[in-house]
């Protein structure tokens, strides 16, 4: 092909692509959808390398938290627990009240139930245990051993002042 | 544009900045979508080839070094992305993967300016006809001559995206044009050459 000929043809396909406004008009671009789609892609190829939350500070970042959650669990069985045993320090008094009150003890197993809590002082509170664990019920149970105790020194303390108003008289 | 800078660009991508790769982005993306496009002359594949190319890039980061050509090395994965798509789709049994979706381009096209009828179908008809020659061109040439005409690589480039020597390039170059014009222009007019395939080609 000679330099001539060159020109020719050269000359004629620009002609061609100028006439037709190839590629100074038509608006071929990648969509907008598309240029979201890689500059994400971009964006999360190097999330990785930015100083992000490590699975070591999400570790730390909740163990304040957890600790002072711990903590407050621990002091409030505390309490619990020395409460309960205060109070069954003072429970284990009540025999030297009865002493002192002049209150007799009859056979546990004549008791009915609901005669540990009446103020006829009649029984001691072991009565009420034994029968219930021979029931399968909770004889052990701290709390209920608590409960019960209280309110059988409330019936005593009731039975004591009426005897002293009586007398008295 | 700085073949120097787009470097630093990448480099700064690949330790973590993404202001960086926004900025290659904007330099690159239209260039680029033509040529893909030009070549797959179907929409969606069109997309698929930028969507894949892009996230090759991506993926290679840390193997980026500045002694290559940014644009050189992104057109090599583009030009080595389209191949692989060609390879699919022979192996999908679609005989010219090239071919695809010819309607749909021809109804894209957008109007010339051109307020008369007369000169708009002309333009418009011109338009096909120069698709139509590309399309015809053998792959080879056809690479060459987008990889030209889009990209704006020089024929050094051209030759080192390709894999092949310079004079190749050269070559296959002036056959592309010279079945251009045939197909586009039968009637030749003897007027001086002015332009940058004439000055590389040695014309």
């Amino acid at each position: 092909m000679s330099g001539r000929e060159d020109k020719d043809e050269l000359e004629g396909y620009r002609r061609a692509l100028l006439r037709a406004h190839l590629y100074t008009r038509e608006p071929l671009e990648p969509p907008a959808e598309l240029d979201r789609i890689v500059l994400r892609a971009a964006r999360l190829a190097i999330e990785p390398q930015r100083p992000a939350i490590t699975p070591a500070a999400h570790r730390r970042r909740w163990a304040v938290p957890a600790s002072v959650a711990a903590s407050v669990l621990v002091a409030l069985t505390l309490v619990i627990d020395l409460g309960a045993h205060s109070l069954r320090s003072i429970f284990a008094a009540a025999p030297t009240l009865q002493a002192t009150t002049g209150m007799s003890s009859s056979s546990p197993a004549d008791a009915p139930l609901g005669s540990d809590v009446q103020p006829s002082g009649s029984g001691y509170p072991s009565t009420i245990y034994s029968r219930l664990a021979a029931n399968g019920g909770p004889a052990k149970e701290p709390i209920f051993e608590v409960v019960i105790r209280s309110a059988r020194l409330t019936a005593q303390g009731a039975s004591t002042d009426a005897r002293h108003s009586s007398a008295s008289r | 544009m700085d073949a120097e800078e787009d470097g630093e660009l990448m480099l700064r991508y690949a330790r973590g900045d993404l202001r960086a790769f926004e900025k290659l982005y904007r330099r690159y993306r239209r260039p680029l979508y033509r040529y893909l496009s030009r070549h797959a002359r179907n929409p969606e594949a069109a997309n698929d080839l930028f969507q894949e190319v892009w996230s090759k890039l991506i993926a290679s980061r840390d193997r980026y070094e500045p002694r290559a050509k940014f644009r050189t090395f992104l057109y090599r994965i583009a030009h080595n992305s389209f191949i692989d798509h060609c390879r699919r789709s022979a192996v999908r049994g679609e005989s010219r993967c090239e071919l695809e979706g010819e309607e749909d381009w021809a109804g894209s096209v957008p109007a010339p300016d051109e307020d008369r009828p007369d000169m708009r179908l002309q333009a418009q008809q011109t338009i096909m006809r120069f698709r139509a020659a590309v399309a015809a061109l053998p792959a080879e040439q056809r690479d060459v001559f987008l990889l030209y005409e889009e990209t704006g690589l020089s024929l050094e480039e051209i030759a080192v995206v390709t894999g092949v020597g310079m004079e190749t390039a050269k070559s296959r170059l002036r056959y592309a044009v010279a079945k251009l014009r045939r197909a586009l222009c039968p009637a030749p007019q003897p007027e001086p050459a002015t332009g940058r395939i004439a000055e590389e080609t040695g014309a």
